[in-house]
Protein backbone atom coordinates (compact mmCIF):
# COMPACT_ATOMS: atom_id res chain seq x y z
CA UNK A 1 0.00 0.00 0.00
CA UNK A 2 1.58 3.61 -1.03
CA UNK A 3 1.50 6.35 1.36
CA UNK A 4 -1.57 7.91 -0.50
CA UNK A 5 -3.90 4.78 0.36
CA UNK A 6 -2.52 4.70 3.87
CA UNK A 7 -3.32 8.25 5.05
CA UNK A 8 -6.31 9.18 2.91
CA UNK A 9 -8.16 6.39 0.64
CA UNK A 10 -7.88 3.22 3.56
CA UNK A 11 -9.05 5.75 6.83
CA UNK A 12 -11.87 7.02 4.18
CA UNK A 13 -13.03 4.28 3.18
CA UNK A 14 -13.56 2.91 6.88
CA UNK A 15 -15.10 5.86 7.70
CA UNK A 16 -17.72 5.39 4.82
CA UNK A 17 -18.16 1.36 5.68
CA UNK A 18 -18.11 1.70 8.97
CA UNK A 19 -19.65 4.84 10.19
CA UNK A 20 -22.26 5.66 7.47
CA UNK A 21 -24.86 7.04 9.32
CA UNK A 22 -22.93 9.98 10.82
CA UNK A 23 -22.94 12.95 9.28
CA UNK A 24 -20.01 14.56 7.00
CA UNK A 25 -21.00 17.79 5.96
CA UNK A 26 -23.06 20.57 7.11
CA UNK A 27 -23.31 22.60 3.71
CA UNK A 28 -26.31 25.92 3.79
CA UNK A 29 -28.06 24.51 6.55
CA UNK A 30 -28.01 20.75 5.44
CA UNK A 31 -26.37 18.01 6.99
CA UNK A 32 -25.29 14.93 4.58
CA UNK A 33 -24.01 11.51 5.98
CA UNK A 34 -21.43 9.81 4.96
CA UNK A 35 -23.64 7.37 3.10
CA UNK A 36 -24.93 10.15 0.79
CA UNK A 37 -21.38 10.81 0.67
CA UNK A 38 -19.76 7.99 -0.65
CA UNK A 39 -23.07 7.84 -3.33
CA UNK A 40 -22.52 11.17 -4.31
CA UNK A 41 -18.56 10.05 -4.71
CA UNK A 42 -19.12 6.87 -6.82
CA UNK A 43 -22.24 8.10 -8.72
CA UNK A 44 -19.14 10.67 -10.14
CA UNK A 45 -16.70 8.50 -10.43
CA UNK A 46 -19.16 6.80 -13.50
CA UNK A 47 -19.20 10.27 -14.83
CA UNK A 48 -15.45 10.16 -15.04
CA UNK A 49 -15.02 7.04 -16.22
CA UNK A 50 -17.49 7.90 -19.16
CA UNK A 51 -15.68 11.02 -20.17
CA UNK A 52 -14.45 10.58 -23.77
CA UNK A 53 -11.05 12.14 -22.99
CA UNK A 54 -9.36 10.03 -20.70
CA UNK A 55 -7.00 13.15 -19.08
CA UNK A 56 -5.33 12.95 -15.96
CA UNK A 57 -6.25 15.85 -14.51
CA UNK A 58 -9.47 17.69 -14.75
CA UNK A 59 -11.14 21.27 -13.66
CA UNK A 60 -13.10 21.55 -10.78
CA UNK A 61 -15.65 24.47 -10.65
CA UNK A 62 -16.20 25.09 -7.00
CA UNK A 63 -19.67 25.14 -5.30
CA UNK A 64 -20.45 25.09 -1.59
CA UNK A 65 -22.23 21.51 -2.28
CA UNK A 66 -21.66 17.86 -1.26
CA UNK A 67 -20.87 17.63 -5.36
CA UNK A 68 -17.59 19.58 -5.55
CA UNK A 69 -16.34 17.64 -2.06
CA UNK A 70 -17.47 14.27 -3.44
CA UNK A 71 -15.87 15.72 -7.20
CA UNK A 72 -12.50 15.37 -5.14
CA UNK A 73 -12.87 12.01 -3.59
CA UNK A 74 -14.03 10.77 -7.19
CA UNK A 75 -10.55 12.41 -9.26
CA UNK A 76 -8.77 10.61 -6.25
CA UNK A 77 -10.22 7.25 -6.14
CA UNK A 78 -10.27 7.13 -9.89
CA UNK A 79 -6.33 8.34 -9.79
CA UNK A 80 -6.78 11.55 -11.29
CA UNK A 81 -6.09 15.18 -9.92
CA UNK A 82 -7.89 18.88 -9.73
CA UNK A 83 -7.75 21.88 -10.56
CA UNK A 84 -10.01 24.42 -8.82
CA UNK A 85 -11.65 26.77 -10.66
CA UNK A 86 -13.64 29.61 -9.05
CA UNK A 87 -16.96 31.02 -10.64
CA UNK A 88 -16.06 33.89 -9.59
CA UNK A 89 -12.69 34.66 -11.16
CA UNK A 90 -12.84 36.23 -14.45
CA UNK A 91 -13.25 34.60 -17.50
CA UNK A 92 -9.49 35.24 -18.55
CA UNK A 93 -8.41 33.80 -15.70
CA UNK A 94 -9.99 30.77 -16.06
CA UNK A 95 -9.21 30.16 -19.36
CA UNK A 96 -5.75 31.15 -19.06
CA UNK A 97 -5.60 28.39 -16.39
CA UNK A 98 -7.21 25.86 -18.42
CA UNK A 99 -5.42 26.35 -21.40
CA UNK A 100 -2.10 26.18 -19.41
CA UNK A 101 -2.95 22.74 -18.19
CA UNK A 102 -4.11 21.93 -21.07
CA UNK A 103 -7.68 19.99 -19.32
CA UNK A 104 -10.85 19.98 -21.85
CA UNK A 105 -12.78 18.07 -18.77
CA UNK A 106 -14.31 19.98 -16.40
CA UNK A 107 -16.53 18.91 -13.20
CA UNK A 108 -19.63 21.09 -12.26
CA UNK A 109 -21.83 20.10 -10.23
CA UNK A 110 -24.41 22.29 -11.64
CA UNK A 111 -25.06 20.67 -14.61
CA UNK A 112 -23.95 17.10 -14.24
CA UNK A 113 -26.65 14.50 -13.59
CA UNK A 114 -25.09 11.13 -12.17
CA UNK A 115 -25.81 7.89 -12.30
CA UNK A 116 -25.17 5.82 -9.08
CA UNK A 117 -22.88 2.87 -9.22
CA UNK A 118 -21.44 1.93 -5.80
CA UNK A 119 -17.88 0.67 -5.39
CA UNK A 120 -15.87 1.41 -2.71
CA UNK A 121 -12.22 0.30 -4.33
CA UNK A 122 -10.05 2.86 -6.34
CA UNK A 123 -8.09 2.88 -9.22
CA UNK A 124 -4.28 2.05 -8.01
CA UNK A 125 -2.20 5.45 -8.82
CA UNK A 126 1.17 6.20 -7.74
CA UNK A 127 2.70 8.16 -5.02
CA UNK A 128 4.03 10.42 -7.47
CA UNK A 129 1.18 11.15 -9.61
CA UNK A 130 -0.94 14.98 -8.91
CA UNK A 131 -3.32 15.34 -6.27
CA UNK A 132 -4.16 18.85 -7.14
CA UNK A 133 -2.19 21.88 -8.86
CA UNK A 134 -3.67 25.54 -7.14
CA UNK A 135 -3.20 28.23 -8.84
CA UNK A 136 -1.69 31.33 -7.22
CA UNK A 137 -0.14 34.66 -8.40
CA UNK A 138 2.32 34.96 -10.36
CA UNK A 139 4.66 38.20 -10.57
CA UNK A 140 4.77 38.33 -14.36
CA UNK A 141 1.19 38.83 -14.39
CA UNK A 142 0.51 34.97 -14.97
CA UNK A 143 -0.88 33.05 -12.85
CA UNK A 144 1.13 29.99 -11.81
CA UNK A 145 0.39 26.10 -10.91
CA UNK A 146 1.90 24.66 -8.10
CA UNK A 147 1.58 20.93 -8.61
CA UNK A 148 0.92 18.70 -5.41
CA UNK A 149 1.86 15.21 -5.49
CA UNK A 150 -0.12 12.32 -3.69
CA UNK A 151 2.89 11.34 -1.90
CA UNK A 152 2.91 15.87 -0.75
CA UNK A 153 -0.52 15.45 0.66
CA UNK A 154 0.19 11.87 2.32
CA UNK A 155 2.89 13.39 4.15
CA UNK A 156 1.87 16.63 4.87
CA UNK A 157 -0.92 14.41 6.76
CA UNK A 158 1.77 12.02 8.82
CA UNK A 159 2.96 15.44 10.24
CA UNK A 160 0.14 16.42 10.85
CA UNK A 161 -1.05 14.00 13.49
CA UNK A 162 2.66 13.99 14.90
CA UNK A 163 1.46 17.40 16.16
CA UNK A 164 -0.83 15.51 18.53
CA UNK A 165 -3.95 17.12 17.09
CA UNK A 166 -6.66 14.42 17.55
CA UNK A 167 -9.84 14.48 16.03
CA UNK A 168 -12.59 11.98 16.49
CA UNK A 169 -15.96 11.33 15.05
CA UNK A 170 -17.85 13.22 17.75
CA UNK A 171 -15.89 16.47 16.33
CA UNK A 172 -17.70 19.20 14.30
CA UNK A 173 -14.77 20.69 12.07
CA UNK A 174 -15.03 24.09 10.44
CA UNK A 175 -13.89 24.85 6.91
CA UNK A 176 -13.74 28.47 5.84
CA UNK A 177 -11.26 28.74 3.53
CA UNK A 178 -12.00 28.96 -0.37
CA UNK A 179 -11.05 25.31 -2.08
CA UNK A 180 -8.31 27.48 -4.45
CA UNK A 181 -6.58 27.70 -0.98
CA UNK A 182 -4.13 24.62 0.76
CA UNK A 183 -6.01 25.32 3.94
CA UNK A 184 -9.20 23.91 2.73
CA UNK A 185 -7.65 20.70 2.20
CA UNK A 186 -6.13 20.20 5.76
CA UNK A 187 -9.69 21.38 6.68
CA UNK A 188 -11.65 18.70 5.08
CA UNK A 189 -8.89 15.93 4.65
CA UNK A 190 -8.16 15.38 8.55
CA UNK A 191 -11.89 15.81 9.34
CA UNK A 192 -13.24 13.35 6.62
CA UNK A 193 -10.42 10.90 7.47
CA UNK A 194 -11.36 10.32 11.30
CA UNK A 195 -15.59 10.51 10.53
CA UNK A 196 -15.83 13.86 11.93
CA UNK A 197 -18.35 16.33 10.47
CA UNK A 198 -17.13 19.30 8.07
CA UNK A 199 -19.22 22.59 8.36
CA UNK A 200 -18.48 25.06 5.36
CA UNK A 201 -19.16 28.78 4.83
CA UNK A 202 -20.91 29.13 1.31
CA UNK A 203 -20.12 31.16 -0.90
CA UNK A 204 -21.56 34.48 -1.29
CA UNK A 205 -21.59 35.32 2.55
CA UNK A 206 -19.70 37.24 4.59
CA UNK A 207 -17.31 34.52 5.96
CA UNK A 208 -16.75 35.84 9.40
CA UNK A 209 -20.36 36.68 10.34
CA UNK A 210 -21.04 33.07 8.77
CA UNK A 211 -18.21 31.36 11.04
CA UNK A 212 -19.30 33.30 14.17
CA UNK A 213 -22.74 31.92 13.84
CA UNK A 214 -21.92 28.45 12.96
CA UNK A 215 -18.94 28.16 16.09
CA UNK A 216 -21.69 29.62 18.22
CA UNK A 217 -24.79 28.03 16.94
CA UNK A 218 -23.32 24.56 15.82
CA UNK A 219 -20.77 24.44 18.75
CA UNK A 220 -17.39 23.55 16.35
CA UNK A 221 -14.77 21.99 18.32
CA UNK A 222 -11.73 22.37 15.69
CA UNK A 223 -11.07 24.73 13.09
CA UNK A 224 -8.19 26.51 11.09
CA UNK A 225 -8.97 30.32 10.82
CA UNK A 226 -6.79 33.59 9.29
CA UNK A 227 -5.90 35.88 12.03
CA UNK A 228 -8.01 38.57 10.45
CA UNK A 229 -11.00 36.95 10.94
CA UNK A 230 -10.44 36.96 14.26
CA UNK A 231 -9.74 40.77 14.24
CA UNK A 232 -12.84 41.18 12.67
CA UNK A 233 -14.70 39.32 15.49
CA UNK A 234 -12.66 41.05 17.93
CA UNK A 235 -15.16 43.75 19.04
CA UNK A 236 -17.92 40.87 19.80
CA UNK A 237 -15.51 38.72 21.67
CA UNK A 238 -17.34 39.77 24.82
CA UNK A 239 -20.62 38.81 23.89
CA UNK A 240 -19.24 35.88 21.34
CA UNK A 241 -19.98 31.81 23.11
CA UNK A 242 -16.62 29.77 21.33
CA UNK A 243 -16.89 27.59 24.40
CA UNK A 244 -16.98 24.45 21.69
CA UNK A 245 -13.58 25.06 20.11
CA UNK A 246 -11.10 22.56 21.66
CA UNK A 247 -8.49 23.18 19.23
CA UNK A 248 -8.23 26.50 16.91
CA UNK A 249 -5.18 26.76 14.13
CA UNK A 250 -4.42 30.28 13.31
CA UNK A 251 -2.61 30.32 9.65
CA UNK A 252 -2.22 31.78 6.13
CA UNK A 253 -1.13 35.10 7.98
CA UNK A 254 1.47 37.01 10.35
CA UNK A 255 -0.43 36.38 13.75
CA UNK A 256 -0.68 39.43 15.96
CA UNK A 257 0.52 38.53 19.82
CA UNK A 258 -2.15 40.70 21.71
CA UNK A 259 -5.03 39.23 19.42
CA UNK A 260 -4.12 35.92 20.31
CA UNK A 261 -4.46 37.08 24.03
CA UNK A 262 -7.84 38.53 23.54
CA UNK A 263 -8.75 35.32 21.60
CA UNK A 264 -7.80 32.36 24.72
CA UNK A 265 -10.02 35.30 26.90
CA UNK A 266 -12.89 34.53 24.75
CA UNK A 267 -12.53 30.65 23.32
CA UNK A 268 -11.76 29.38 27.17
CA UNK A 269 -11.29 26.05 26.23
CA UNK A 270 -9.19 26.29 23.16
CA UNK A 271 -5.54 24.87 22.37
CA UNK A 272 -3.79 28.00 19.93
CA UNK A 273 -1.25 26.65 17.39
CA UNK A 274 0.23 29.22 14.68
CA UNK A 275 0.80 26.88 11.51
CA UNK A 276 3.12 28.11 8.68
CA UNK A 277 3.34 27.08 5.37
CA UNK A 278 3.80 27.79 1.81
CA UNK A 279 1.22 26.49 -0.92
CA UNK A 280 4.66 24.64 -2.84
CA UNK A 281 5.19 23.00 0.62
CA UNK A 282 2.10 22.04 0.88
CA UNK A 283 -0.03 23.47 3.65
CA UNK A 284 2.35 23.65 6.74
CA UNK A 285 5.74 23.38 7.27
CA UNK A 286 6.05 24.76 11.18
CA UNK A 287 3.94 25.33 13.81
CA UNK A 288 4.36 26.87 17.21
CA UNK A 289 1.79 25.53 20.04
CA UNK A 290 0.94 28.56 22.27
CA UNK A 291 0.65 28.85 25.78
CA UNK A 292 -1.95 29.84 27.71
CA UNK A 293 -1.25 32.86 30.31
CA UNK A 294 2.00 32.38 29.88
CA UNK A 295 4.38 34.68 27.19
CA UNK A 296 4.43 33.16 24.10
CA UNK A 297 7.26 33.81 21.82
CA UNK A 298 6.86 36.71 19.67
CA UNK A 299 8.46 39.27 17.60
CA UNK A 300 7.14 42.77 16.70
CA UNK A 301 3.89 41.72 18.11
CA UNK A 302 3.98 39.06 15.42
CA UNK A 303 3.69 35.10 17.35
CA UNK A 304 6.76 33.37 16.54
CA UNK A 305 5.91 30.46 13.46
CA UNK A 306 8.13 27.52 15.89
CA UNK A 307 9.56 24.68 14.79
CA UNK A 308 9.37 22.12 11.67
CA UNK A 309 6.90 19.78 11.40
CA UNK A 310 8.43 16.07 11.60
CA UNK A 311 8.59 15.67 8.07
CA UNK A 312 10.09 18.97 6.94
CA UNK A 313 13.84 20.23 7.10
CA UNK A 314 14.17 23.58 7.64
CA UNK A 315 17.41 26.13 7.15
CA UNK A 316 17.83 29.50 6.96
CA UNK A 317 20.19 31.23 4.44
CA UNK A 318 21.93 33.94 3.56
CA UNK A 319 21.87 35.38 0.09
CA UNK A 320 25.05 33.87 -0.99
CA UNK A 321 23.45 30.51 0.19
CA UNK A 322 25.08 30.10 3.17
CA UNK A 323 23.34 29.07 6.34
CA UNK A 324 23.22 31.66 8.88
CA UNK A 325 24.88 32.07 12.11
CA UNK A 326 23.09 32.65 15.62
CA UNK A 327 20.53 35.16 15.38
CA UNK A 328 21.01 36.28 12.03
CA UNK A 329 18.39 37.08 9.83
CA UNK A 330 17.58 35.22 6.61
CA UNK A 331 15.69 33.32 4.19
CA UNK A 332 13.15 30.16 5.22
CA UNK A 333 13.81 27.49 2.67
CA UNK A 334 12.37 24.00 3.31
CA UNK A 335 12.48 20.72 2.15
CA UNK A 336 11.23 17.19 2.58
CA UNK A 337 8.32 14.91 1.09
CA UNK A 338 6.06 18.15 1.18
CA UNK A 339 7.63 20.10 -1.21
CA UNK A 340 6.41 20.26 -4.47
CA UNK A 341 8.16 18.87 -7.68
CA UNK A 342 7.82 21.79 -8.95
CA UNK A 343 5.33 24.66 -10.93
CA UNK A 344 3.29 23.99 -14.21
CA UNK A 345 5.63 24.10 -17.48
CA UNK A 346 7.55 26.88 -15.73
CA UNK A 347 11.24 26.30 -16.22
CA UNK A 348 12.38 29.41 -15.52
CA UNK A 349 10.44 30.02 -12.37
CA UNK A 350 11.48 26.60 -11.19
CA UNK A 351 15.07 26.99 -11.56
CA UNK A 352 14.86 30.01 -9.30
CA UNK A 353 12.79 29.19 -6.53
CA UNK A 354 14.50 25.13 -5.99
CA UNK A 355 18.14 24.73 -5.17
CA UNK A 356 19.85 21.65 -3.96
CA UNK A 357 22.04 21.53 -0.69
CA UNK A 358 23.87 18.62 1.00
CA UNK A 359 21.92 16.53 -1.21
CA UNK A 360 18.48 17.94 -0.50
CA UNK A 361 16.17 19.83 -2.37
CA UNK A 362 15.10 23.38 -0.79
CA UNK A 363 12.64 25.66 -1.73
CA UNK A 364 13.08 29.25 -1.20
CA UNK A 365 10.28 30.61 0.71
CA UNK A 366 10.90 34.13 0.18
CA UNK A 367 10.36 34.70 4.02
CA UNK A 368 12.62 36.80 6.19
CA UNK A 369 13.38 34.79 9.10
CA UNK A 370 15.88 33.92 12.10
CA UNK A 371 16.21 30.78 14.43
CA UNK A 372 15.55 32.20 18.21
CA UNK A 373 17.83 30.85 21.00
CA UNK A 374 14.86 28.01 22.17
CA UNK A 375 15.60 26.55 18.61
CA UNK A 376 12.03 28.67 17.35
CA UNK A 377 11.95 30.39 13.96
CA UNK A 378 10.94 34.33 14.06
CA UNK A 379 8.96 35.59 11.07
CA UNK A 380 10.38 38.87 10.32
CA UNK A 381 8.34 39.83 6.95
CA UNK A 382 9.21 39.38 2.86
CA UNK A 383 12.35 39.34 1.40
CA UNK A 384 9.90 40.25 -1.80
CA UNK A 385 6.67 41.62 -3.01
CA UNK A 386 4.39 39.87 -2.42
CA UNK A 387 1.53 40.40 0.39
CA UNK A 388 -1.31 38.54 2.00
CA UNK A 389 -4.75 39.82 1.82
CA UNK A 390 -7.38 38.29 3.92
CA UNK A 391 -4.70 35.16 3.96
CA UNK A 392 -4.74 35.07 -0.22
CA UNK A 393 -1.12 35.48 -1.42
CA UNK A 394 -0.96 38.49 -3.67
CA UNK A 395 2.17 39.04 -6.07
CA UNK A 396 1.97 43.21 -6.23
CA UNK A 397 3.90 42.69 -9.14
CA UNK A 398 0.83 41.29 -11.14
CA UNK A 399 -1.31 43.63 -10.35
CA UNK A 400 1.23 46.22 -11.54
CA UNK A 401 1.40 44.19 -14.77
CA UNK A 402 -2.25 44.68 -15.91
CA UNK A 403 -2.40 48.34 -14.69
CA UNK A 404 0.69 49.36 -16.81
CA UNK A 405 -1.06 47.14 -19.39
CA UNK A 406 -4.35 49.39 -18.96
CA UNK A 407 -2.09 52.53 -19.38
CA UNK A 408 -0.44 51.26 -22.42
CA UNK A 409 2.92 51.07 -20.66
CA UNK A 410 2.50 54.59 -20.79
CA UNK A 411 2.32 55.51 -17.27
CA UNK A 412 4.58 53.75 -14.48
CA UNK A 413 2.21 52.29 -11.61
CA UNK A 414 3.43 50.51 -8.27
CA UNK A 415 1.40 48.61 -5.49
CA UNK A 416 1.63 48.68 -2.27
CA UNK A 417 0.35 46.81 0.44
CA UNK A 418 0.18 48.73 4.10
CA UNK A 419 -1.57 48.62 6.92
CA UNK A 420 -5.32 50.18 7.85
CA UNK A 421 -6.58 51.35 11.13
CA UNK A 422 -7.74 48.12 11.83
CA UNK A 423 -4.57 46.19 11.15
CA UNK A 424 -5.70 44.50 8.39
CA UNK A 425 -3.76 44.00 5.10
CA UNK A 426 -4.55 46.47 1.73
CA UNK A 427 -3.28 47.61 -1.43
CA UNK A 428 -3.14 50.77 -2.66
CA UNK A 429 -2.06 51.67 -6.42
CA UNK A 430 -0.09 54.73 -7.20
CA UNK A 431 -0.55 55.65 -10.77
CA UNK A 432 2.25 58.35 -12.15
CA UNK A 433 -0.10 60.48 -13.57
CA UNK A 434 -2.84 63.73 -13.28
CA UNK A 435 -5.08 62.52 -11.81
CA UNK A 436 -8.23 61.35 -13.36
CA UNK A 437 -11.06 58.90 -12.73
CA UNK A 438 -10.44 55.35 -12.19
CA UNK A 439 -13.87 53.47 -12.71
CA UNK A 440 -12.37 51.96 -16.51
CA UNK A 441 -9.31 51.12 -14.90
CA UNK A 442 -11.10 49.18 -11.75
CA UNK A 443 -13.32 47.47 -14.42
CA UNK A 444 -10.64 46.68 -16.27
CA UNK A 445 -8.41 45.02 -12.89
CA UNK A 446 -11.85 43.27 -12.65
CA UNK A 447 -12.00 41.65 -15.70
CA UNK A 448 -8.24 40.16 -15.03
CA UNK A 449 -8.00 39.52 -11.02
CA UNK A 450 -9.90 37.81 -8.83
CA UNK A 451 -11.99 40.43 -6.05
CA UNK A 452 -9.13 40.73 -3.17
CA UNK A 453 -5.96 41.22 -5.60
CA UNK A 454 -8.09 44.65 -6.58
CA UNK A 455 -6.46 47.84 -5.39
CA UNK A 456 -8.50 49.33 -2.45
CA UNK A 457 -7.18 53.04 -3.16
CA UNK A 458 -5.85 54.28 -6.11
CA UNK A 459 -3.72 57.46 -5.69
CA UNK A 460 -2.02 59.65 -8.35
CA UNK A 461 0.98 61.71 -8.51
CA UNK A 462 2.50 63.70 -10.92
CA UNK A 463 6.01 62.67 -10.10
CA UNK A 464 6.85 59.28 -8.34
CA UNK A 465 9.55 60.13 -6.02
CA UNK A 466 13.19 58.84 -6.17
CA UNK A 467 15.89 57.52 -3.68
CA UNK A 468 19.16 57.92 -3.67
CA UNK A 469 19.70 54.66 -6.08
CA UNK A 470 17.67 56.11 -8.60
CA UNK A 471 14.57 53.65 -7.70
CA UNK A 472 11.01 54.99 -7.06
CA UNK A 473 10.83 55.14 -2.82
CA UNK A 474 8.58 53.09 -1.74
CA UNK A 475 8.52 54.43 1.53
CA UNK A 476 7.49 57.63 0.68
CA UNK A 477 4.65 56.64 -1.30
CA UNK A 478 3.88 54.64 1.74
CA UNK A 479 3.69 57.69 4.11
CA UNK A 480 0.58 59.27 1.74
CA UNK A 481 -1.38 56.03 2.86
CA UNK B 1 -36.89 58.59 9.85
CA UNK B 2 -38.45 56.38 7.21
CA UNK B 3 -37.02 52.87 5.59
CA UNK B 4 -36.58 55.07 2.39
CA UNK B 5 -34.69 58.41 4.52
CA UNK B 6 -32.70 54.93 6.18
CA UNK B 7 -32.02 53.29 2.52
CA UNK B 8 -31.23 56.33 0.54
CA UNK B 9 -28.12 57.09 3.60
CA UNK B 10 -27.23 53.32 3.19
CA UNK B 11 -27.05 53.82 -0.38
CA UNK B 12 -24.23 56.84 0.00
CA UNK B 13 -22.42 54.48 2.75
CA UNK B 14 -22.29 51.64 0.44
CA UNK B 15 -20.59 53.52 -2.31
CA UNK B 16 -17.84 55.19 -0.24
CA UNK B 17 -17.04 52.34 1.06
CA UNK B 18 -16.87 50.23 -1.94
CA UNK B 19 -15.63 52.84 -3.61
CA UNK B 20 -17.72 52.90 -6.10
CA UNK B 21 -20.01 55.94 -6.87
CA UNK B 22 -22.36 54.48 -9.51
CA UNK B 23 -23.06 51.72 -7.08
CA UNK B 24 -26.81 50.89 -6.89
CA UNK B 25 -28.02 48.73 -4.25
CA UNK B 26 -31.85 47.85 -3.74
CA UNK B 27 -33.32 46.49 -0.39
CA UNK B 28 -32.49 42.77 -1.71
CA UNK B 29 -28.74 42.53 -2.26
CA UNK B 30 -26.84 40.35 -0.60
CA UNK B 31 -23.43 39.72 0.14
CA UNK B 32 -23.84 37.19 -2.89
CA UNK B 33 -24.70 40.12 -5.26
CA UNK B 34 -21.49 42.09 -4.85
CA UNK B 35 -17.80 40.60 -5.72
CA UNK B 36 -16.99 43.57 -3.57
CA UNK B 37 -18.69 42.69 -0.42
CA UNK B 38 -16.47 40.82 1.56
CA UNK B 39 -15.21 40.63 4.81
CA UNK B 40 -13.28 43.76 4.81
CA UNK B 41 -15.76 45.53 3.29
CA UNK B 42 -18.63 44.06 5.87
CA UNK B 43 -16.47 45.18 8.78
CA UNK B 44 -16.07 48.77 7.13
CA UNK B 45 -20.14 49.18 6.48
CA UNK B 46 -20.62 47.84 9.74
CA UNK B 47 -18.26 50.98 11.26
CA UNK B 48 -19.79 52.92 8.47
CA UNK B 49 -22.98 52.27 9.33
CA UNK B 50 -22.70 52.64 13.40
CA UNK B 51 -21.32 55.88 13.30
CA UNK B 52 -23.64 57.47 10.79
CA UNK B 53 -26.78 56.51 12.80
CA UNK B 54 -25.13 56.89 16.00
CA UNK B 55 -26.19 52.66 16.83
CA UNK B 56 -23.79 50.23 18.11
CA UNK B 57 -24.61 46.82 16.96
CA UNK B 58 -24.12 43.72 18.69
CA UNK B 59 -22.87 40.26 17.60
CA UNK B 60 -26.67 38.60 17.78
CA UNK B 61 -27.53 41.11 15.94
CA UNK B 62 -24.68 41.24 13.50
CA UNK B 63 -25.13 37.51 12.59
CA UNK B 64 -28.65 38.42 11.50
CA UNK B 65 -28.13 40.69 8.68
CA UNK B 66 -28.43 38.63 5.37
CA UNK B 67 -29.30 41.50 3.09
CA UNK B 68 -29.87 45.58 2.83
CA UNK B 69 -33.26 45.45 3.54
CA UNK B 70 -32.55 43.54 7.29
CA UNK B 71 -30.05 46.42 8.12
CA UNK B 72 -32.52 49.15 7.20
CA UNK B 73 -35.40 47.00 9.00
CA UNK B 74 -32.79 46.43 12.47
CA UNK B 75 -31.43 50.19 11.98
CA UNK B 76 -34.94 51.75 12.17
CA UNK B 77 -35.92 49.73 15.06
CA UNK B 78 -32.65 50.85 16.56
CA UNK B 79 -32.89 54.66 16.50
CA UNK B 80 -36.65 54.93 17.49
Amino acid sequence: MNLFEYHILLPLKNILRNYSSLNSFYINGNFYTYRQFANRISAIRSVIRSAEKNEKIWGLALHDDLNTYASIFALWMEGKAYVPLHPSWPTDRIESIKEQVGCTNILDSCDAPYTIDLTDNWIEASDDDLAYILFTSGSTGMPKGVQISRKNIATFMDSFWQTGITITPDDHCLQVFDLTFDVSVQSYLVALTQGACVYTVPYGQVKYIYAASLIQEQKITFGAMAPSMLTYLRPYFNEFDASSMKTCIVTAEACPIDLMEAWFNCAQNTEIYDFYGPTEATIYCTYYKLTRSEKNLSLNGIISIGKPLSNVQAIIIREDGALVEGQEKGELCVAGDQVTIGYWKNDDKNASSFFEKDGKRYYHTGDLCYWDRSGNIMYSGRIDQQAKIQGFRVELGEIEYHARKFYNNEHRVLAIAYQNTHNLTEIALFVEAEKEKTTDLIYYLRSKMPHYMIPTRILFEKHFPLNKSEKVDRNILKQKL
Amino acid sequence: MTENEIFEKLQNIFRSVMKNSALQITFETTPNDLAEWDSLAHAQLITEIESAFNVKFSLIEMLDLDNVSSIVKLLKQKIQ
